[in-house]
């Protein structure tokens, strides 16, 4: 429940002046929002009678007493809690100092084909894994705007048994168990106007967030999708607007709830015909707005390697050596994609690792 | 009653001290001829992963050290973040590299502070919107005591509660950016304490050429607010920075790199890492260079 004016102890001739003036459910938020100015012309209060008031409001909207909190005092509480989980590979996850942490929203993007449903999928495994081995349960929400829902539910099912398999299962009954239980707690919606998800972020989520404490990871698989239909006329300044609300709301829902938030996005050309001169260095769709609101964004590009003799794999192919004119055929191979650090507070720029995916799921390279 | 101030000429404040918190970097120092000042407002903008963040936990590191402040005194810092990008361990590692190189410096172990103590003088504040931050900076003034020695407060970020205000339009914004920006400006007058604001760049088009370049965010309003405006920037897979605008200081521009210990002089005989073609630079988000 908000807090209002009722809420706070103030001197009598000031108290009763304010609630002539504002009301005694007005609430504290709005108070501090308002002018000084206009507070002193509409009460006729002094402006240290008004100064008075706004500490005491200040102090019940926002208690240094639990609010302040030294550094010190965090790494301390960090030690005791998870804040970070695994994405399924060690290596991967040695790049990213860690795994993809809590309160904070991560994005992949990448051209088409490079493996982020993949990962979101993993993910969405992983994070029940983390904090399953610490006694805890989680549960993730994953918000689908393409309509691929089979192929979601077929890789699923696929790494999920490989998972339930490596939790030592007794038989094959307690593995299928074991993968439903990964199946039951994930939450899937297919979204796809950008007034749904408005709508979800605002309403539903919070709704089934406050049911479901244990919710620990949401996904947006992808976000760019849903500004890119053509039904949508969006002029520039306005889709800022709806991005920029959006972001808002979901870091108010990794504070609050303590989860984080994975979206992708598709990589584009930019629009500049200089630019052709480099390498083909791709861009996320979503602009600059977009760019100031996540925490850590982690770019996947394909690559023209390939990786040989991997149990994993039972592709082959076809190598022609146009120095040495031969032709060979190297087996077992796996294409080898590479995942950099865009920009990330903690984590340095220079992190980087191949990967690639198989059946199992996605995996770190150490080639 | 009297009610004259005492006045003070310019030889007053010519010859006062004042104090500079090191960044770190020598080349960034010497640029901005000490640090950053005590007392004013220093802007900081920059484009997503210039290194802002970064910057801004260096110098909750350097204010509490002997060698990283001038005119001999240290302090302690508050951290108000808007964002939660703001990871703990970061800070650890610079204050484990900055007490072992001071350790290595200073012989003595009297003067030594032990990273436990660099990690409690900093404060944290978390705030999720404007109302919180303008509740949090009216109750600042009870934790800066004498005992506390606040001398550099950081806002990371300014721009980040002001642009998700939905419901106002550039007016409302306006008032509530002066508004908060008055409140960090007689804290850092009375208090004689660094503020630091971190801001971030909006995209515009230019009209000779309809070109799209980057400009600081908040509009002229705050750019008239803060003394001294800093961007960061990547150029060439190096990190710059560059001073905008400042009444005494040239528009010069340097190059520094952030390590895991924290912000640190650029080696002169590296060249280009062609190796680290990284995709996405600021230059590329949209697309033409900085202004």
């Amino acid at each position: 429940m908000p807090l209002t004016l009722n809420d706070i102890d103030l001197p009598p001739n000031v108290e009763g002046k304010l609630n002539r003036a504002y009301g005694t459910k007005y609430s504290l938020q709005k108070f501090l929002e308002l002018d000084p100015n206009e507070i002193i012309r509409t009460t006729h209060l002094l402006p240290a009678d008004i100064d008075i008031a706004l500490q005491c409001v200040s102090n019940t909207f926002y208690p240094f007493s639990r609010r302040q909190m030294s550094v010190w005092q965090m790494i301390e509480n960090e030690r005791d809690t998870i804040t970070i989980f695994s994405t399924g590979c060690p290596i991967i996850d040695k790049t990213l100092n860690g795994g993809i942490r809590l309160g904070q929203i991560t994005e992949l993007y990448g051209e088409s084909g490079c493996g982020k449903t993949q990962f979101c999928i993993q993910m969405s495994l992983e994070v029940q894994r983390t904090f399953r081995a610490r006694g805890q349960e989680a549960k993730v929400v994953y918000i689908n705007t393409e309509s691929q829902i089979e192929k979601i539910d077929k890789r699923l099912k696929h790494i999920s048994y490989y998972r339930a398999k490596t939790d030592k299962p007794f038989n094959i009954a307690d593995a299928r168990c074991l993968q439903q239980k990964f199946f039951d707690n994930i939450y899937l919606d297919i979204i796809r106007h950008y007034r749904h998800l408005e709508m979800t972020l605002i309403d539903r989520l919070p709704l089934l967030l406050n049911r479901e404490p244990s919710i620990r990871l949401i996904i947006i698989d992808s976000l760019a999708a849903i500004f890119r239909s053509e039904d949508i006329m969006f002029e520039h300044h306005t889709k800022a607007n709806t991005l920029q609300y959006f972001g808002f709301a979901m870091h108010t829902l990794c504070q609050r709830y303590n989860l984080a938030i994975v979206q992708t996005q598709f990589g584009q050309k930019p629009t500049d015909l200089s630019l052709l001169s480099q390498p083909m260095i791709l861009g996320p769709a979503l602009g600059l707005t977009w760019a100031f609101l996540v925490h850590c964004r982690i770019q996947l590009t394909k690559t023209e390697k390939i990786e040989e003799h991997h149990p994993d794999s039972q592709q082959s192919q076809v190598v022609y050596d146009e120095r040495q004119a031969t032709t060979s055929i190297k087996t077992n191979v796996v294409y080898l994609r590479s995942l950099s650090i865009d920009y990330c507070y903690h984590i340095p720029k220079t992190n980087r690792c191949n990967y690639f995916i198989v059946d199992k799921g996605v995996f770190g390279s150490l080639s | 009653m009297s009610l004259t101030r005492k006045s003070r000429t310019a030889m007053d404040i010519f010859k006062s001290n004042i104090g500079y918190i090191s960044t770190y970097s020598k080349k960034f120092d010497e640029m901005l001829d000490g640090g950053i000042r005590m007392g004013v407002i220093t802007e900081l903008c920059g484009n997503p992963g210039s290194g802002k963040s970064n910057l801004c936990t260096q110098l909750c590191v350097s204010v509490q050290m002997k060698f990283g402040v001038t005119s001999d005194t240290t302090g302690t810092a508050i951290y108000i973040d808007t964002e939660g990008s703001f990871v703990p361990i970061r800070l650890q590692n610079m204050a484990m590299d900055a007490e072992n190189h001071y350790r290595n410096e200073n012989k003595n172990p009297l003067n030594t502070i032990s990273i436990e103590q660099i990690l409690k003088n900093v404060t944290y504040f978390r705030c999720m919107n404007v109302s919180e931050l303008i509740a949090c900076l009216h109750q600042i003034k009870q934790i800066m005591t004498p005992e506390r020695n606040v001398k550099l407060i950081i806002l990371d970020s300014l721009a980040h509660p002001i642009r998700s205000i939905i419901d106002g339009d550039h007016l409302t914004r306006h008032k509530y950016t002066v508004r908060i920006v008055t409140m960090l400006q007689k804290l850092a007058l009375d208090y004689n304490c660094a503020v630091v604001v971190v801001n971030h760049m909006i995209a515009k088009v230019g009209s000779p050429k309809n070109e799209a370049y980057c400009a600081p965010a908040l509009g002229d309003a705050f750019g008239h607010m803060s003394q001294l405006r800093i961007q960061l920037s990547w150029k060439m897979n190096k990190r710059e920075v560059r001073v905008l605008k400042s009444p005494h200081l040239p528009e010069l521009s340097t190059f520094f790199r952030i390590t895991d210990e924290g912000i640190r002089d650029i080696d002169e005989t590296e060249l280009m890492d062609h190796d680290d073609l990284n995709g996405a630079s600021q230059e590329n988000i949209h697309s033409i260079s900085n202004m």
